[in-house]
């Protein structure tokens, strides 16, 4: 009678993926506080007030932006759907979580053209003040963060049709939720210092 | 027929010989061998720090006689710029990085760097954004650049060069962070990966504000020059990623260099490594520089807090240099450039964290405004003393540079540097090094300002400029004396065995992790006393 014993089990991977989105999320969210700090900074030098820093014939919409808001932290909870359907193997709810992700990211887009079409406002302020340059800076980048956002779960979701993750390998969906999540928390910082603030 | 196989030969051998060099490019450029991407950027970091040497040296020779100037007045201020900016991301930051993609994955006894591709991708982007930065400054751009469009080319480029950097940096924390042989625990981790880790954390918190403030600048400038005005301006808005306290984060792989090379040569254990590790690590935080902003706050340079960290920035290297020593005198220890290079580095180091000592205090007005510039086009924001202070410290990170390509280039070409050629120029770096920080340091206590050639002031200023002009052409020298030795060494070199040091950590040796069990910081050094 053979004897055979079991294979030895796999050798755990490594979560550099994981590892490495981390950083670069931490990279971003320091960006985006730099880009924050800079805005606050000059609101501070223009008299610190929203009457003295938002030029006057300027209205911002605060009802897309609440939602803006809302729309992301959806988009966190999707996006972590995804993880936990992978982890389950179930490859078609975890496409289906990243295209609702990708979704709520184009409705982000969206509510943030409403409110640049809203505020009609020139990026050149003619009052030589701040506000301009520093809210559409801010605003345009986290609006790059979020086409970056869009391109991750679009890949990762074709990835995941395609088979590349199962339940034990699961870092490459997980890396993407993180990404989303890191949108959540960068756009918080943006709702709160350019449209509650203002 | 001869005729014929002339005209048939002569094409195809050239079209072989093009098609030769373009898939050599290719290949290169495309590589996903680690110590590829680390060769390509070093050697790409020490010709531009050469150029930047060269740059050095006229601005200094044009400081010596500050009335009659011989360079065109009109381009010194973006001259002095390109050197202070390219020094830091054009020459020092790609030789650290390079050496970190290089040597760290040997290190930790990985097969290859994480995301090798991505490697690769972070020298292109550095190559792409450096060319923009330079052409940029070529055409008459850059900060006090007369062409606008120029002038917003340089943000872009910069963003550019830093993205790749940042690319970069993330591989290697990846790297030692999770692909780490069996039994090398964080603590175990040799020390100049142990740095890199650090040094790299810190670029990728610090490094983004920089981004943000390039972003903010360029869309300012491109409508309307609100709120950051002009490209005068722009230097006082970027300038903390390069100089202190955010400069000593380009030095601290050195301190990595000199924890890795003194026990090694001394061959012993390094004492107190512990201790050391801390040091790079508060190093390492002392380094994050976003908060210290004078283009935000002129007052923040003489914040009492800046003392603190000035203080902060001395003791790291002198702890370091401190247990080096220990770890010499409790050795053997034996001639070697690279132990030479290191000590010269660390000396060089611990001058310049020294001279941010003195840059807190208010009374000395070393940060203090300088009026305006002789052509009436710019505010002159400090004397030039941090510039010397940032310079010299960059010149310690260059030497160290310097060093670990001798140390570490028998691993990666299997050829070696003469010993006795290379060390002399270590000596040589660390006179060119005190030269430029001690004379132009001096210079500052009598108001010489930051980024200007012409200037009314009074005092030995001709003598100092001059050991100034010395000390960049001392410099220059070893730069030019490093490319040239190493391209001797590593192609018609001594060939060395896997280990011509008797190292202590796993990048001495080809066996694969698997055959050496790490049960210490030093596995080489447990398998030769067993």
């Amino acid at each position: 009678m053979a004897l055979a014993l079991p294979a030895a089990p796999a050798p755990a991977r490594t979560p550099s993926q994981l590892v490495a989105t981390a950083f670069a999320c931490a990279a971003g969210l320091m960006f985006f506080g730099g880009l924050l700090a800079l805005y606050a900074k000059y609101r501070h030098l223009a008299g610190g007030t929203t009457a003295t820093w938002v030029p006057k014939k300027v209205r911002i919409p605060e009802i897309p932006s609440n939602t803006m808001l809302i729309t992301m932290m959806l988009a966190s909870i999707t996006a972590q759907w995804a993880v936990y359907a992978m982890r389950r193997g179930n490859r078609r709810d975890t496409s289906i979580a990243l295209a609702i992700t990708g979704l709520f990211g184009v409705a982000v887009i969206n509510a943030q053209a409403f409110i640049y079409s809203q505020m009609k406002m020139p990026i050149r302020n003619a009052d030589g003040k701040a506000f301009n340059v520093l809210f559409y800076t801010t605003t345009g980048a986290f609006m790059f963060a979020v086409i970056i956002g869009l391109g991750l779960a679009a890949v990762t979701a074709f990835r995941s049709l395609g088979g590349r993750f199962s339940p034990t390998e699961t870092e490459g969906v997980s890396s993407v939720a993180l990404y989303w999540h890191f949108l959540t928390v960068a756009f918080a910082g943006v709702w709160f210092f350019v449209y509650v603030t203002k | 027929m001869i005729m014929t196989e002339a005209h048939l030969d002569t094409p195809a051998s050239t079209g072989a010989v093009t098609t030769d060099v373009v898939a050599r490019v290719t290949d290169w450029t495309t590589t996903v061998d680690h110590r590829r991407i680390g060769r390509l950027f070093a050697g790409s970091g020490l010709v531009a720090g050469l150029g930047l040497m060269v740059v050095a040296v006229l601005l200094a020779a044009d400081r010596i006689n500050s009335s009659a100037t011989f360079l065109p007045i009109d381009a010194t201020y973006q001259m002095s710029t390109l050197y202070r900016v390219g020094l830091a991301f054009l020459a020092v930051a790609p030789i650290v990085l390079g050496l970190a993609i290089a040597i760290v994955p040997l290190q930790v006894g990985a097969s290859n760097i994480a995301f090798p591709r991505a490697a690769t991708l972070s020298y292109v982007t550095w190559l792409g954004g450096s060319v923009l930065v330079v052409g940029a400054f070529i055409a008459n751009g850059g900060p006090g650049g007369g062409s606008n469009w120029y002038a917003e080319l340089f943000l872009v480029g910069l963003v550019v060069v830093i993205l790749g950097l940042l690319i970069a940096s993330i591989c290697v924390v990846a790297t030692v962070a999770t692909l780490r042989a069996p039994g090398l625990t964080l603590d175990r981790v040799p020390m100049f990966s142990f740095a890199n880790l650090i040094a790299c954390s810190v670029m990728l918190l610090s490094w983004p504000v920089l981004i943000a403030n390039l972003v903010d600048l360029y869309v300012s400038h491109r409508y309307g020059q609100v709120p950051f005005g002009d490209s005068t301006k722009f230097m006082s808005y970027i300038d903390w990623a390069f100089t202190h306290p955010g400069v000593t984060l380009f030095a601290l792989p050195l301190l990595g260099f000199i924890g890795d090379v003194v026990p090694t040569f001394a061959r012993v254990r390094q004492p107190m490594r512990a201790v050391m590790m801390v040091a790079i690590g508060f190093a390492g935080l002392n380094s994050f520089a976003a908060d210290v902003q004078r283009g935000l706050n002129a007052n923040t340079a003489y914040r009492p807090l800046m003392i603190l960290v000035s203080l902060g920035t001395v003791l790291p290297f002198l702890l370091v240099l401190g247990l080096s020593g220990l770890a010499v005198r409790s050795g053997k220890p034996t001639f070697g450039a690279p132990l030479v290079f290191a000590l010269a580095a660390g000396v060089a180091a611990l001058l310049a964290a020294a001279m941010s000592v003195l840059m807190p205090f208010r009374r000395l007005g070393l940060m203090d405004p300088q009026g305006v510039s002789a052509d009436g086009l710019r505010i002159i924001n400090t004397t030039i003393y941090p510039a010397a202070q940032a310079s010299t410290m960059l010149f310690a990170a260059l030497l160290g540079g310097c060093g670990a390509l001798a140390y570490w280039g028998p691993r990666l070409w299997g050829r070696r540097i003469d010993d006795k050629k290379m060390a002399p120029l270590a000596l040589l770096g660390l006179l060119g090094a005190a030269l430029v920080g001690i004379a132009e340091g001096i210079a500052a206590f009598s108001d010489q300002p930051i980024d200007e050639v012409a200037f009314s002031i009074s005092g030995p200023h001709q003598l100092l400029n001059v050991l100034a002009t010395v000390g960049y052409g001392l410099m220059a020298l070893v730069v030019l004396g490093t490319i040239g030795l190493a391209l001797r060494g590593f192609t018609k070199g001594d060939v060395t065995g896997i280990d011509p040091w008797e190292g202590q950590s796993l990048e001495w040796t080809v066996e694969g992790t698997n055959q050496i069990a790490v049960t210490s910081a030093q596995p080489l050094y447990d398998r030769k006393d067993a």
